[in-house]
């Protein structure tokens, strides 16, 4: 059999990865100290880098120390938050701390990083604490780009949330939708590609229109004024809207609505090419780019995102650093928790192999977004990705079809559950 | 595995040293990658023991019976078992690939209960 090359010769590198180990490990042993394992530090501890940081230790144990530096004390998911807005689960529901991962012998230190020192291979903390590395995985997510939208700022999204990140802005976002009245009229913003989560919009104005119907609020009205011609499982949406809740979701491109212009929080207005839209409640999703961490450290191309080589999603800019998750630029995968976990085990393994000399394993990259169109009417959108000239591209895809049977569509919805309680069991134990 | 009497040979070589080696050492750090992969989705679960007929999409894989599992990825590689998720998760791994993936979540116990040798198991 010719297969039985392949592993021969990974198992001899690996002996021979193994045998330099152990010489090390017994050398210093006779004199009595323990040698210092490498160091793998993980910025951010969301959905990438939490997932990182287990994988990393999990797979490491001993040989490896594994710090992961993280701005909150506790993390709220982004995915579900939309459930969380429609009332369909409670902001309890999908907030999760990072006592796991200091069970797991992972270093949890909680502090914002201002910058990376990549010369000297270090964080510097905002307490002034420098965190030295030797193979860092930046996972720090997106930063909001309120001003690409002219009127629009910080402040504003207190008028008019954006709710893209979780947390307050989630709760505010769900207060204001239970304060409309039955005619109110909503609109929603959304930015062009690439953004965090790309079925994200359309998901939380299906459970929103939900929320208003279901509440007898049937007469109220959510135009959508989209950045973009056509948007992610365009069809399983539009669909879907006009099913649960007939005549309430209208979407609008900006070959109907000529470009967004400006917001007026004053007004509550929206200014586009060929009208003006004012509202009882405007949501704008503004475009987004990498965090700042990643931008500042001259990780980022000029588009404001973070290219990666495709076999380990380390940085062609700096080869200590692996960037994964929103703030990377990882071809044809979307910005997914989903995504962000799986390029994140990708990351551990390749700097384990790459810091204790093991065969790296081929990246199988994957995702699928779950998106409801009601509470008992899912969709899924997903891949298999592998390396592809030079980039990360699509092996192996599927995705929901219009008109399935409706058990098809409730199993949708039991299959996200399950994937929730599996990443957040990933990223927090 | 024909790599298994291999690494059988250098255990024993190394001997006391190994004792400190991380978890994935001792097996093949590829089959514990792509295990792991499959912790994206179905998550270990120490209140419900490995029922393959449990009503789950997702059923926890840990512990699970090596046939069984390297059945069904086959059946859903090949097309014999229909999902689509499950037959782009599988594609393109040989049938050597998944025996070795299918006995490393069987040797795998659930969070909080003893494998066989008596020590915590760690997640797919
Ligand atoms: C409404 C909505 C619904 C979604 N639904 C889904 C879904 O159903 N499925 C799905 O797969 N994805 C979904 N997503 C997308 C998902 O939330 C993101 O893709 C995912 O969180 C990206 O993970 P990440 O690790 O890159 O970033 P994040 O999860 O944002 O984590 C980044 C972490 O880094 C920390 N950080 C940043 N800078 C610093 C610093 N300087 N110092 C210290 N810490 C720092 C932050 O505090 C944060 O905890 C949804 C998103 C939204 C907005």
């Amino acid at each position: 059999m010719t297969a039985t090359r392949q592993p021969f010769t990974a198992t001899r590198r690996r002996v021979l990865g193994l045998a330099m180990l152990a010489t090390g490990v017994m050398a210093v042993s006779a004199r009595g100290a323990t040698p210092a394992p490498p160091r793998i530090v993980v910025l951010g501890g969301g959905a990438g880098g939490a997932v990182a940081a287990r994988t990393a230790k999990r797979l490491g144990g001993e040989a490896v120390s594994v710090t992961l530096v993280e701005a909150a004390p506790s993390y709220v998911t982004c995915f579900f938050s939309n459930w969380v807005i429609a009332g369909l689960r409670a902001m309890e529901d999908i907030t999760h701390g990072y006592a796991g991962l200091a069970a797991d012998g992972i270093a949890v230190v909680h502090g914002r990083a201002e910058a990376i020192d990549r010369d000297a291979r270090a964080i510097r903390l905002a307490t002034g604490e420098t965190i030295p590395y030797d193979r860092l995985i930046l996972a720090p997510g997106i930063a909001l780009r309120h001003e690409a939208v002219p009127g629009y700022s910080e402040a504003a999204a207190l008028t008019m949330p954006h709710a893209w990140k979780a947390g307050p802005q989630t709760t505010l976002l769900r207060s204001r939708l239970e304060a409309l009245g039955p005619t109110a009229s909503i609109v929603m913003l959304v930015p062009p590609n690439p953004y965090r989560c790309p079925p994200g919009p359309y998901e939380r104005a299906a459970l929103m229109a939900h929320r208003l119907k279901a509440t007898g609020r049937a007469g109220a009205r959510l135009t959508i004024l989209d950045a973009k011609e056509t948007f992610s499982k365009q069809a399983l949406f539009q669909e879907g809207w006009e099913r649960h809740t007939p005549g309430m979701v209208q979407w609008l491109p900006p070959s109907v609505h000529g470009g967004i212009l400006s917001v007026d929080p004053a007004t509550n207005s929206v200014e586009t090419g060929l009208d003006v839209f004012s509202g009882d409640l405007i949501t704008v999703i503004p475009p987004q780019q990498a965090a700042p961490i990643a931008v500042d450290a001259g990780l980022a191309d000029p588009d404001g995102w973070c290219p990666v080589v495709p076999a380990a999603m380390r940085s062609p800019m700096d080869s200590f650093v692996h960037v994964i998750g929103d703030a990377a630029k990882a071809g044809e995968m979307p910005k997914s928790a989903f995504a962000a976990a799986s390029q994140g085990r990708v990351a551990a393994v390749a700097v384990l192999a790459d810091l204790l000399g093991w065969p790296r394993p081929e990246p199988r990259y994957f995702n699928t977004c779950w998106s409801l169109i009601a509470p008992d009417d899912g969709v899924k959108v997903g891949a298999l990705y592998g390396e592809k000239a030079g980039g990360i591209a699509t092996v192996k895809g599927f995705v929901s079809q219009p008109g399935e049977p409706a058990a098809e569509r409730r199993r949708a919805v039991d299959e996200a559950e399950n994937w929730y309680a599996a990443i957040t069991a990933e990223m927090f134990g | 595995m024909t790599g298994q009497p291999a690494k059988r040979g250098v255990a024993a070589v190394l001997g006391a040293a190994l004792l400190t080696m991380p978890a994935a050492a001792a097996d093949d750090l590829r089959i514990a990658y792509l295990a792991a992969t499959c912790a994206g989705c179905h998550a270990p679960r120490a209140d419900a023991p490995a029922d393959p007929a449990a009503d789950s999409p997702m059923p926890a894989l840990a512990g699970r019976p090596a046939d069984d599992t390297l059945a069904a990825l086959k059946a859903y590689r090949d097309g014999q078992r229909p999902s689509a998720v499950m037959a782009a998760a599988v594609a393109g791994l040989d049938d050597a690939t998944l025996a070795a993936l299918a006995r490393h979540l069987e040797a795998t116990s659930p969070p909080n209960r003893p494998n066989a040798s008596g020590q915590p198991g760690a997640a797919p």
